[in-house]
């Protein structure tokens, strides 16, 4: 027989083989998923680096190139950035003003905004962020202008009352040439490209590893007997490899298929995700294609050649009973303590940049050792069980007992997925919790000061008269107080006539008066806040108008005489129509807390990688239960069925499946708690993120034990005695 | 030692099963006082499975009884019939089907402890036939021979005191020296456990030990040679 027929010979058997093994299906439904897994993890990589890549081109094409009349480059249009915020995040807006008709427009832009008209991206349009705050809206920017479609910018053409043009920059066009992210765009206030690999690889990486790991060796047991069959007729290793590549080869192409198929929409339309507010740009996805296609078929390979790498060696002159299995590897479960002890405390041996990756590196290395760390102490416990189910009486104890101390493997390999889920879910909400605490403290911030006074800054000069007009602009009833504020001196003067310090209830006093309290309740609260930090508030009459033309960003605090909840957007509105070119409001006493945009965004990012890399371990765990339980359902239908005892499959699956995964939840629990001392979330947070990641990993094994005892229980009730 | 009785303790009578429009057994009957042995041969496919799941009340016959120590288990309920098994019905397969991570004496308590029996009786039960069956205890199950694996699964099935044994091919996988081995020491157990025998087998030096040999034909068990 040529070798050639001999392969393909080979490779027909081994698809025969993958369809015909005891837990075939879920063997072939594992190793379909986690081509489908890698592939899309690793696509994942690739557009996420292009989605980076082309970020950093666009963000760099609509940077301004500063006009140098010396070298010839003549002022074109002036530019002005600044930043916005909004209740959840931050964003840019930039004024712009042409200086002649044929100025070069910014990328994504066709036409110029007349004075008093805004272009917004087509995000910050549909969303409730109010874009007419800074104008009249009549367009949009095309995606070649923003950094991702799902940006929020807006270009701000201000009226020529407003325009401040000595603050403004002279450019003389676009597209700056920078090769680094210029200071402005979406890229301020996300992920950046470290961190998001970082979180990628713990989040997505690992798992779809694991997954690979594991559909290589589940349910491989009938795949193993073939082969050692095949071997015993004198099969080279080249020919048994073979035929584990014809066994795995069908579902492996599926799980690619599939993938590809999945992922290949993003070559022709902007792909919105979801949970994180992000558009993937086409575009950007096909200038990567070629890596697409790469991932397409060397995931496939990979996994395949994981079948092939994973099969347990033949080794001739042995045994074909079954017998208690070699340990391997012992050595390894050393460096569990190893990996433990660096990842708590090597980072105080660290360089302050490095810490942080130190940390999550080792934070990977320890959880990936751990699962190996739980079956050795299971495997050990093994024989004790047994010997404690042998005298009670209790035959699910011996049974259990005993296959956990001859093959711990399968324990192992579903204590990996329980105790990597919890690592990355512990892990990925501690972190979160760092972002939320940080946003609920603003938002009870927010809540407790309420919006009866707001804090309105221009960010580019103004003037009495246009103080006036805001005030007008307003409504009856509003009053704008002047702020002279003096970091340096932690100190905030309010200077203003007499009637309005009086209708706050404030004495008025050419000499600065430390006003503790106020009758306005929003205005109190900013006052007892801004004292707490350590600024004290002072009122005093008189030269507010010099206040407002000495001070460079004046700032003002706008309230209401009967001191009511005031609308943000309408001040914002007001401002930006009379009060000065650009401006920020914000809740008096915020002092800019809150609505900073990143701690939300990495927040949604870290759900989105975290919930994907758990479903995916979640998967992984329910496939080595099922296919656990497949194999010991079989192997003791026959003793169960004759004595009509089918509790047996409970207390085995109790004893073999639940004991061992309560021990993993509680090792994982610990171990993650160690390795997250590092990171600054209080303790009272990781405990609860720790005991609530732990009690769902209760759970999830509570309903895996019930379901494989279920499963072996009703494999048990199909079973028949073979024969003629 | 049971002395053998002249009451059946099985009693098959016109037993019918089809699978499709293929008659599998049509009025098959058997009938066997404690301590004999019948055995059953017929070529693959002619229904000698499908008569072991009947006796075993796996599947429910379409016609005719079964009674097994005074019982007619085709009118019981699973419950019932469940009880009935446990307590009255015992089978070697043919590949034995131990748990190989077990030690023999605990693959044999196992099956006592399966149907209620204490720790204690359950293993001294266990010891006792396996020393009857002289196989050593101190081996691992997964080190024992084929044939040893076989008297293993023999005592298995005798622990728990059966009326009637079953044997579904239990040299199938032996070579000639285990063979002898494991038939001689099946056909003594009905005399010596006083159980009555039922074996299906390929292997007609086997079956010749029976007292009663039997062929499945077209559904029905034909007696090839007399009482012994």
């Amino acid at each position: 027989m040529s070798s050639w027929v001999l392969r393909r010979q080979l490779l027909r058997m081994g698809r025969a083989a993958a369809w015909a093994a005891e837990a075939g299906r879920v063997r072939f439904f594992a190793l379909f998923a986690a081509t489908f897994v890698v592939t899309v993890a690793l696509a994942g990589f690739a557009l996420a680096v292009a989605s980076f890549d082309g970020r950093t081109e666009r963000s760099a094409d609509r940077w301004a190139q500063i006009a140098r009349p010396a070298s010839g480059e003549e002022a074109e249009l002036l530019w002005l950035p600044t930043i916005a915020r909004s209740e959840d995040r931050q964003y840019d807006v930039v004024y712009v003003e042409p200086l002649s008709a044929d100025a070069p427009l910014p990328p994504g832009v066709s036409h110029w905004p007349e004075p008093g008209e805004v272009l917004v991206s087509p995000a910050l349009k549909n969303s409730d962020v109010g874009a007419g705050e800074f104008g009249r809206v009549v367009g949009t920017i095309d995606p070649g202008g923003l950094e991702a479609p799902g940006e929020y910018f807006a270009y701000v053409r201000p009226t020529a009352d407003l325009l401040s043009s000595k603050e403004m920059i002279k450019v003389s066009g676009f597209h700056s040439g920078l090769e680094q992210m210029p200071p402005l765009g979406e890229h301020l206030y996300t992920l950046g490209f470290t961190e998001f690999l970082w979180l990628y690889a713990t989040l997505i990486g690992l798992p779809a590893v694991l997954f690979v790991v594991i559909a290589a060796r589940v349910g491989a047991a009938a795949r193993d007997r073939r082969t050692a069959v095949l071997a015993t007729l004198g099969a080279s290793s080249g020919a048994r490899r073979w035929f584990a590549v014809g066994e795995a080869a069908l579902p492996v192409a599926f799980g690619g298929i599939l993938a590809m198929a999945s992922i290949a929409p993003v070559l022709v339309v902007d792909v919105p995700l979801p949970v994180v507010d992000f558009v993937l740009y086409a575009p950007d996805a096909r200038t990567v294609t070629a890596q697409l296609a790469m991932a397409a078929l060397g995931a496939p390979v990979a996994v395949v050649a994981a079948v092939v790498l994973l099969q347990p060696a033949y080794k001739p002159g042995g045994s074909t009973r079954p017998a208690l299995r070699r340990r391997r590897g012992e050595w390894m479960l050393w460096l569990f303590p190893v990996a433990l002890f660096g990842t708590v405390r090597g980072g105080d041996f660290l360089p302050l940049e490095l810490r942080l990756s130190a940390l999550a590196a080792g934070s990977i290395v320890t959880l990936a050792l751990l699962p190996g760390v739980v079956g050795a102490v299971v495997a050990a416990a093994g024989p004790a069980m047994a010997r404690a189910g042998a005298a009670r009486g209790r035959a699910g104890l011996l049974i259990a007992g005993r296959r956990l101390a001859a093959g711990p493997r399968p324990v192992t390999r579903l204590v990996a997925a329980l105790v990597i889920a919890i690592g990355l879910a512990g892990q990925g909400q501690i972190m979160v919790s760092l972002f939320t605490e940080m946003t609920q403290r603003a938002d009870s911030m927010a809540s407790r000061l309420g919006t009866s006074a707001l804090k309105v800054t221009a960010t580019t000069p103004t003037s009495p008269a246009r103080v006036g007009s805001f005030q007008r602009e307003l409504g009856a009833g509003m009053r704008v107080l002047p702020l002279w504020i003096r970091p340096d001196k932690g100190r905030i003067d309010i200077v203003a006539d007499c009637a309005d310090l009086k209708s706050l209830k404030i004495p008025c006093k050419t000499t600065p008066v430390d006003i503790r309290a106020a009758e306005n309740g929003g205005l109190n609260r900013a006052i007892e806040m801004e004292n707490a930090s350590g600024t004290r508030v002072f009122a005093r009459t008189g030269h507010a108008e010099k206040v407002i033309s000495e001070t460079s960003r004046p700032s003002f605090l706008v309230l209401a005489d009967d001191g009511r909840q005031l609308s943000i957007s309408a001040a914002r509105k007001a401002a930006n129509t009379e009060l000065a070119m650009a401006n920020t409001v914000h809740v008096f006493g915020m002092n800019g807390i809150g609505g900073g945009g990143a701690p939300l965004i990495a927040e949604r990012w870290l759900e989105l990688l975290s919930l994907s890399g758990i479903s995916v371990i979640a998967v992984v765990a329910g496939i080595g239960a099922m296919s656990q339980f497949i194999r010991a359902g079989g192997e003791m239908s026959p003793v169960s069925v004759i004595s009509g005892n089918r509790k047996v499959y409970y207390t085995v699956s109790a004893w073999s499946i639940l004991t061992p995964a309560l021990v993993a939840v509680l090792a994982a629990v610990v171990v993650s708690w160690s390795i997250t001392t590092p990171l600054p979330a209080s303790e009272g947070s990781r405990m609860e993120t720790l005991a609530t990641v732990g009690a769902a990993g209760f759970v999830c094994a509570a309903v895996m034990a019930l379901w494989g005892a279920r499963t072996a229980a009703a494999a048990a009730a199909a079973w028949r005695p073979s024969g003629g | 030692m049971t002395p053998p009785t002249a009451l059946p303790v099985l009693d098959v009578s016109d037993i019918a099963y089809s699978v499709a429009d293929r008659a599998l057994l049509s009025g098959a009957g058997l009938s066997l006082p404690s301590g004999s042995s019948a055995s059953v041969m017929g070529p693959s496919g002619s229904g000698k499975s499908t008569l072991l799941m009947c006796l075993l009340g796996l599947i429910r016959p379409m016609a005719g009884t079964i009674t097994i120590a005074g019982t007619d288990i085709t009118g019981l309920s699973a419950k019932a019939l469940t009880a009935h098994r446990r307590k009255h019905m015992g089978m070697v397969f043919q590949f034995g089907e131990l748990l190989p991570e077990l030690t023999p004496v605990e693959n044999v308590m196992l099956a006592a402890l399966l149907s209620g029996e204490a720790a204690d009786a359950a293993r001294d039960r266990a010891e006792s036939l396996l020393a009857e069956l002289n196989v050593s205890t101190s081996a691992a199950t997964g080190a024992l021979s084929g044939g040893e694996r076989q008297r293993v699964a023999v005592a298995r099935a005798l622990v728990n005191e059966p009326t009637v044994l079953l044997a579904d091919e239990p040299t199938g996988s032996l070579d000639s020296e285990q063979r002898e081995a494991v038939a001689n020491l099946l056909f003594a157990m009905p005399r010596s456990h006083g159980c009555a025998l039922v074996v299906v087998t390929h292997d007609a030096g086997v079956a010749a030990r029976a007292d009663v040999q039997l062929r499945l034909v077209d559904g029905r068990l034909i007696r090839v040679e007399g009482l012994r």
